[in-house]
């Protein structure tokens, strides 16, 4: 009966075998030393830390006694007793809703400059340079610009309209947020977009113009199509982003207020795992934050598929 | 050909380094053995508070005396951010290694953490006597102190002499009663177009000094130990009475315009010192104090008392009221340095007399140790501080609540203010989220 290798190339064979086989093949050998340093890091700062905070939630751990076991309890709480987490979710339900602006605008921005509009070279160095300066920078100075006697509020009051406390009520605090993180980070949207741009084919934009297409037709018709595994990646990186990628934002813009109204998981996190001392429940909303991306993500890999899939 | 080259030379270099690593040691010539020099040691050290520059000086102080006296000790202050402070203090703790010396405040954020302290007893041996403020700095399992208390803190409330001027009130008079406050911000704000009080609400504890005084006003002594015991509920008749009074002076505008995205820590206080308020509720020491207040608008425009009288059994007069006052804050030794003899010292250095008294002077501080005489400085703030502390004091009402209780408040506290909940509202959420009832 032949033993079995989980892992090993050819995995049905022994080990002795498998050995011999490298020796016809060095090279192969010498390639799995070459990627054998970087797997390991991963390994290390990426994949046992995650093992280990999904092995925390299952437990009472407080960072001072030794966790005990504690089976689904961290998570029967956040779903069932704790409202501070169910609000921080439909807070982050409403980010996602703003999905589409993340994803376009910093399309249609780069599609402007791609296409040469006049001061093209400006506007590019333009919305790059945000994502230049740190997110707590940004929100320090956001701090600022949208207090109730900031600038933003100074310029409306030059038309006439009294603004409001944009941080400091719950209708507003949020979609300030919004706002602040997307003018920090589309700048990189429109790098991405401008590389995928460079990509098409110069070709079909003549053939577009040839048969009489209008902007708005090559746009829909030529550009989208041709770019869409950019827009893909970067829809993947942008709700990577949006899940767990906003903290410095909520930490210093709102310290999640007023009340919950711009409270999101990541900073519910940091507060259990700071001030609280419940590591284990910090570890257990962290959990559920990866689950909830590694399902967005397959489903976004199997439609990804499925459109390769069609196109074939 | 290359392929077995290579081999060749990693079998040769690994070889060489096996050899280098067995190879006998050099025999070492006889010496005559010095005398051994301290190893250099390094002291980490965080605070909250080094980063204000009325502080500032008192640790710089401290840390330089005490390098004197052991100039291979290193100290590594590094000042953090009050808001976020014991959020960072977490992180270490979940790693299990930090800082050496911590600044803690004496309130339930120390005893939540008392296992991870030294206990200090038999470190501080008769100098233990000095320490006023005690009880707030000590592991409630075992009754071993775990902190040196180094300021007496407490809540009172200040007023602008100069906005009581353009008023056309009595500078010299604050309002003794409830129902006087309310008439003089009437006054205030029609004459003047200033706010009554300036908050900060951004972090969620802009109501906690001006609460303490209501609370003061309001609760007997039986009360307040049952507050302080946690068997009060938040929808206490008393505490009713303590939220309608706040949602009264809400819903008569007394904040100033944007105070949920102010902090109280300082926006509270500079807008109070640019002359646009005319009360702050602040605290008696080192901190959103006289002192803050004097340097930033002359001390002649700061006025202090005690509070208001709301129910007359509990005190009929202003200078009857109790005193808001408790072991402030304080220095502990974390039970994971590797240095913990040193680390004493440096917590001894920091809570000495000669460290303290420079606090005193610079920061206004209420100094928690009965050798270091706060009369002596004759600064007539401290002295009527020092007059009120030889009253009965209560804990202040915010200090005795737990951290997770407390971070939830902070989240109510807003919205109450914002309209969007209320008083009866709120109270019965709190009970639930702290009592689980």
């Amino acid at each position: 009966m032949q033993t079995q290798f989980p892992g090993l190339p050819a995995a049905r064979k022994p080990l002795r075998t498998w050995l011999r086989m490298q020796q016809r093949e060095p090279e192969k050998l010498w390639a799995y030393l070459f990627v054998a340093p970087a797997v390991l890091l991963v390994l290390l700062f990426r994949f046992y830390p995650m093992l280990t905070g999904i092995g925390y939630s299952f437990t009472n751990w407080d960072g001072i006694n030794p966790p005990q076991f504690i089976g689904l309890a961290n998570f029967q709480e956040l779903f069932f007793k704790d409202l501070l987490f169910r609000t921080s979710l439909i807070n982050l339900f409403k980010i996602l809703l703003t999905l589409p602006l993340w994803i376009f605008l910093p399309l249609v921005l780069a599609l402007l400059i791609h296409q040469g509009v006049p001061g093209w070279r400006f506007f590019r160095a333009a919305f790059f340079f945000p994502t230049v300066l740190s997110a707590a920078i940004i929100a320090a100075i956001f701090t600022m610009v949208l207090r109730i006697d900031g600038a933003v509020n100074l310029f409306l009051g030059l038309v006439g309209i009294e603004g409001p406390d944009w941080l400091g009520t719950t209708q507003t605090s949020l979609p300030a947020l919004i706002a602040v993180a997307l003018w920090g980070q589309f700048g990189v949207g429109v790098v991405v977009y401008l590389a995928g741009l460079a990509t098409v084919e110069q070709d079909l934009f003549d053939a577009a113009k040839v048969d009489g297409a209008n902007w708005g037709q090559t746009l829909w018709y030529v550009t989208v199509p041709s770019i869409q595994p950019t827009v893909e990646f970067y829809t993947v990186t942008t709700i990577r982003n949006l899940l767990a990628g906003l903290f410095a934002f909520v930490f210093v813009l709102t310290a999640g207020g007023p009340g919950a109204s711009s409270t999101l998981p990541e900073y519910i996190i940091w507060l259990n795992m700071g001030s609280e001392n419940r590591l284990g429940y910090a570890s257990a909303i962290s959990t559920i934050l990866f689950v909830v991306f590694l399902l967005i993500v397959l489903v976004q890999v199997r439609l990804m598929g499925l459109r390769q899939g069609g196109d074939k | 050909m290359s392929a077995k080259l290579m081999k060749f030379a990693a079998v040769l270099t690994v070889l060489s380094m096996i050899l280098a690593g067995c190879a006998a040691p050099t025999p070492a010539a006889p010496t005559v053995v010095p005398t051994a020099a301290p190893k250099p040691i390094t002291l980490t050290v965080w605070d909250f508070k080094s980063g204000d520059p009325l502080f500032a000086p008192y640790t710089k102080d401290a840390i330089k005396r005490f390098q004197e006296k052991n100039p291979h000790v290193k100290v590594e202050l590094v000042p953090q951010p009050m808001a976020e402070y014991y959020n960072i203090l977490g992180t270490a703790i979940s790693a299990n290694k930090g800082p050496d010396v911590v600044l803690l405040h004496g309130d339930p954020r120390l005893v939540e953490r008392q296992d991870l302290l030294l206990p200090l007893n038999k470190y501080l041996g008769k100098d233990i006597d000095q320490l006023a403020g005690q009880e707030q700095f000590k592991n409630v399992k075992t009754g071993e102190l775990v902190g040196t208390p180094i300021t007496i803190q407490g809540s009172v409330w200040y007023y602008s002499k100069k906005v009581y001027t353009e008023a056309g009130l009595d500078p010299n008079k604050p309002p003794k009663t409830w129902d006087e406050l309310v008439a003089n911000c009437d006054v205030i704000k029609t004459k003047t177009q200033k706010d009554c009080f300036s908050i900060g609400m951004k972090d969620g504890n802009g109501l906690h000094f001006f609460m303490n005084i209501l609370v003061n006003a309001t609760f007997t002594a039986q009360e307040q130990a049952d507050w302080k015991a946690r068997k009060m509920p938040w929808d206490h008749p008393k505490m009713l009475k303590v939220l309608q009074m706040v949602a009264d002076a809400n819903k008569r505008g007394w904040w100033q315009k944007g105070y949920a995205s102010a902090t109280l820590f300082n926006d509270s206080y500079d807008y109070f010192i640019s002359g646009k308020s005319a009360h702050v509720a602040g605290l008696i020491s080192d901190s959103g104090n006289w002192k803050y207040l004097s340097d930033g608008m002359g001390a002649d425009n700061v006025g202090m008392f005690k509070g208001v009288t709301v129910d007359p059994q509990i005190a009929a007069d202003p200078s009857k009221l109790p005193t808001s006052a408790t072991g402030g804050i304080g220095w502990s030794v974390m039970k994971w340095s590797p240095e913990p003899d040193m680390a004493v010292k440096l917590v001894q250095q920091l809570a000495s007399p000669e460290s303290l008294a420079v606090l005193a002077n610079s920061a206004g501080a209420i100094v928690a140790r009965k050798d270091v005489d706060p009369a002596s400085l004759t600064n007539p703030f401290m002295k009527q501080i020092v007059t009120w502390l030889k009253e009965p004091a209560f804990d202040p009402w915010n200090s005795v609540i737990g951290t997770a209780a407390r971070n939830e408040w902070h989240r109510q506290a807003p919205l109450l203010l914002l309209g969007d909940t209320t008083v009866e509202k709120v109270t019965a959420y709190m009970n639930t989220f702290e009592f689980k009832k």
